[in-house]
């Protein structure tokens, strides 16, 4: 091999080697560039992996929050169904409890009905005292379970007022006839004749309610017909007032007794004197509460008093409501209260005040006859003594705030009722025994309130037995003994019974 | 994850219970029932007052039976080996320092505590001279020939005192409620024998205005 083959030869594998040499810088460069394409690539699979796994996340929380949701909804749909389906079950037990108790007092109405029938039947065709005055207890006690049986019933509007004042009325009148008897007296023919109509009457209820039981035996049900209504008033109250045909109006009773008209309807005796103004009444309320601070008008009363109204404001900042009456323009009621907790001032000082207000009242004589104290305010009954008699029927109520020693209560309104000018003499010198056991404190002449409308002159006699004080009046003309009274200490207060 | 779904199915029980109860609760009562605490308002003042002294109670002595005095009852009772009930009955009275007075003669005591909670039930907002008003319209009703012949007989007359129907009957009588049902048991009347008594503005009976008008307080018109 010649010089230049070789070097040709050596150029030649140099530029074989060259040749190698780039091919391997560009094997190495696309080899770098694959690995690099390879890099990309598996981050992008890993990108995508991610981004579906992401995905399959969201979708598993989303069928997670759904089926969350979907629980929630469903347990508490079945919560409130089973709250639902529990109050159902209970307002359905209630119901029925609720209902047998109206229909007991339905069927105890239909029978004591029944039985005060029978009984005034009998009544009208008896003539012997003993027996009447059994068949009319009789008959009050039937009328006066009535009026409850009537009161337990889901009745409204003023039919049932009627029904309520016929078997009240019922009771009392028969009550009344019941004392009459007792005392040697005998029914009248009016009382007859009145008797006579209340039978009718008692019968017409009778067939009446009869119908309503044939239909309560159909199933008819008190509470759900109280659960309709029916113009103004509930299906049931209408169907009842049917008892009483309505073209028939209930008798009327004319007795002096318990729910008599004559009671309800007892005539103003005290009122007299001019019709004041306004400025009248201011001038009162100032003469009489000397420290007022402020008087506003409250508007006016026109029932059995007829009275201006007024709000005022004490200088010890407490609220006083005072009425005053427009004929004769005297204070006849305060009201207020004191909340405080201080006390200044004692029951003996206190009963100085009330006195002292109620001659500011013109109320001239008076004593103390009840007193008692809670909650810092006392109250004072006091009796107008007229002569030597204590005057029971006209009897004034203060109270006084033991704090300031204000008077913050007044009540005159059985004063004003019933003060009248009376003849008070003719008391004799009884002798009366007391029952053994019993000590005298004292003795007095009184003018006793004794049941209805009857004021009769009475010697009472305070007197104690084992530590229990007793008051006996007797009839100061007679000395029948008239009534008993006893002296229960409640929980918070003393009362006569 | 097993520990976050437990968490949020721990949580979803709960609210569940939560809305199932309530539901049930609301569902079946609706109106607060407070228990009836039979102690005069003296005897109250007086259980406020010694445990005051000894450190239970921090409220005032104001004669009513309110969550503090219960509250302060019930301390006392726990530290005394006493039913904790928030009660006084006769044993936590006795251990107090007084003793509750037989039932025998108490029947004027519940006249006065049902006529207090009718007042307050019915005229709470009303003032002092409204509230005696209504506690004698109560009385003048005992009284009628129209109606029922004893104080729970004409408070529980059906219809007749929406506070009956709705149930605030129940609420406990503040002592205003208190010294109003009393003036009115002891003769007090500024409505002169009223049997009836509405607000006009809510009234809905077209019987009731027919009545004769008395006097009108506050919110309260009264009438015959």
């Amino acid at each position: 091999m010649s010089e230049n083959e070789k070097g040709q030869n050596f150029s030649a594998k140099t530029q074989k080697n060259a040749n190698l040499n780039a091919r391997n810088e560009n094997f190495r460069a696309d080899t770098e560039e694959v690995r690099k394409e390879n890099r990309q690539q598996r981050r992008n699979r890993e990108r995508a992996e991610r981004k579906t796994r992401m995905k399959m996340k969201k979708y598993k929380s989303a069928v997670i929050g759904l089926t969350v949701a979907v629980s929630i909804l469903a347990v508490t749909t079945l919560g409130l169904g089973v709250a639902y389906g529990i109050t159902q079950s209970q307002a359905n037990t209630y119901g029925t409890q609720l209902e047998s108790v109206y229909e007991q007092n339905y069927y105890d109405l239909v029978d004591n009905v029944n039985n005060a029938d029978m009984e005034i039947s009998k009544l009208v065709n008896s003539n012997d005292t003993t027996y009447q005055k059994k068949l009319l207890l009789e008959i009050a006690d039937a009328a006066k379970s009535m009026q409850n049986n009537i009161s337990m019933l889901p009745l409204s509007g003023e039919n049932v007022l009627d029904s309520v004042r016929f078997v009240n009325q019922l009771s009392g009148y028969t009550q009344t006839l019941e004392e009459k008897v007792a005392n040697g007296g005998t029914l009248s023919s009016d009382d007859i004749s009145t008797l006579n109509e209340l039978h009718d009457m008692l019968i017409t209820m009778k067939q009446n309610l009869n119908r309503m039981s044939e239909n309560m035996r159909d199933g008819y049900s008190i509470l759900l017909s109280s659960n309709e209504t029916n113009g103004d008033f509930n299906t049931f109250t209408v169907d009842f007032n049917q008892i009483k045909s309505n073209d028939v109006d209930y008798p009327t009773m004319i007795y002096d007794g318990p729910f008599s008209d004559s009671v309800v309807n007892s005539e103003i005796k005290g009122v007299s004197g001019k019709v004041v103004s306004k400025e009248d009444a201011v001038k009162e309320i100032e003469e009489v509460f000397k420290d007022v601070s402020t008087i506003k008008f409250e508007g006016e009363t026109n029932g059995k008093f007829e009275t201006y109204n007024y709000s005022l404001m004490t200088s010890d900042s407490q609220d006083l409501y005072v009425q005053v009456l427009k004929t004769g323009g005297d204070i006849i009621t305060v009201s207020g209260q004191n909340l405080s907790d201080v006390k200044n001032i004692d029951m003996e000082n206190g009963a100085k005040i009330a006195l002292e207000f109620a001659k500011r009242n013109g109320i001239e004589k008076a004593e103390v006859v009840w007193q008692e104290e809670l909650n810092n305010q006392a109250y004072f009954n006091l009796a107008p003594v007229i002569g030597d008699v204590i005057i029971y029927p006209e009897l004034v109520k203060v109270k006084v705030d033991m704090e300031h020693g204000n008077v913050i209560g007044y009540d005159a309104i059985t004063y004003f009722t019933n003060h009248t000018s009376r003849n008070l003499s003719g008391a004799n010198d009884i002798s009366v025994t007391l029952p053994t056991g019993f000590t005298l404190k004292e003795k007095r002449l009184v003018l006793a309130p004794l049941d209805y409308n009857r004021e009769v002159l009475c010697y009472e006699y305070r007197a104690e037995k084992e530590g229990i004080t007793y008051y006996f009046y007797f009839n100061a003309k007679t000395g029948k003994e008239e009534n008993i009274l006893k002296v229960v200490e409640t929980s918070d207060s003393s009362k006569l019974m | 994850m097993k520990k976050r779904i437990f968490a949020l199915i721990s949580v979803l029980v709960f609210i569940i219970a939560g809305v199932g109860v309530t539901t049930i609760t609301f569902l079946t009562y609706p109106t607060e029932t407070v228990a009836a605490v039979s102690l005069s308002t003296s005897e109250i003042r007086l259980v406020q007052q010694r445990l005051k002294n000894w450190g239970y109670y921090t409220g005032s002595v104001d004669g009513i039976y309110g969550s503090k005095t219960r509250s302060a009852v019930r301390k006392f009772q726990q530290n005394n080996g006493l039913q904790v009930d928030g009660i006084v009955g006769t044993q936590t009275a006795a251990a107090i320092g007084f003793f509750i007075k037989s039932d025998d003669n108490s029947s004027s005591s519940n006249d006065l505590y049902l006529l207090a909670k009718c007042v307050y039930a019915e005229a709470r907002g009303e003032s002092y001279v409204g509230q005696v008003a209504v506690a004698a319209v109560i009385l003048n009703r005992v009284e009628s020939e129209k109606f029922p012949n004893t104080i729970a007989g004409v408070i529980y007359q059906p219809y007749a005192f929406t506070a009956v129907s709705d149930g605030q009957i129940n609420l406990e009588p503040d002592q205003t409620a208190y010294n109003a049902a009393r003036d009115a048991l002891n003769g007090w009347d500024p409505t002169y024998g009223s049997l009836y008594y509405y607000n006009p503005a809510t009234a809905t009976s077209s019987w009731i205005w027919s009545r004769k008008t008395v006097v009108t307080i506050g919110k309260h018109v009264f009438a015959i």
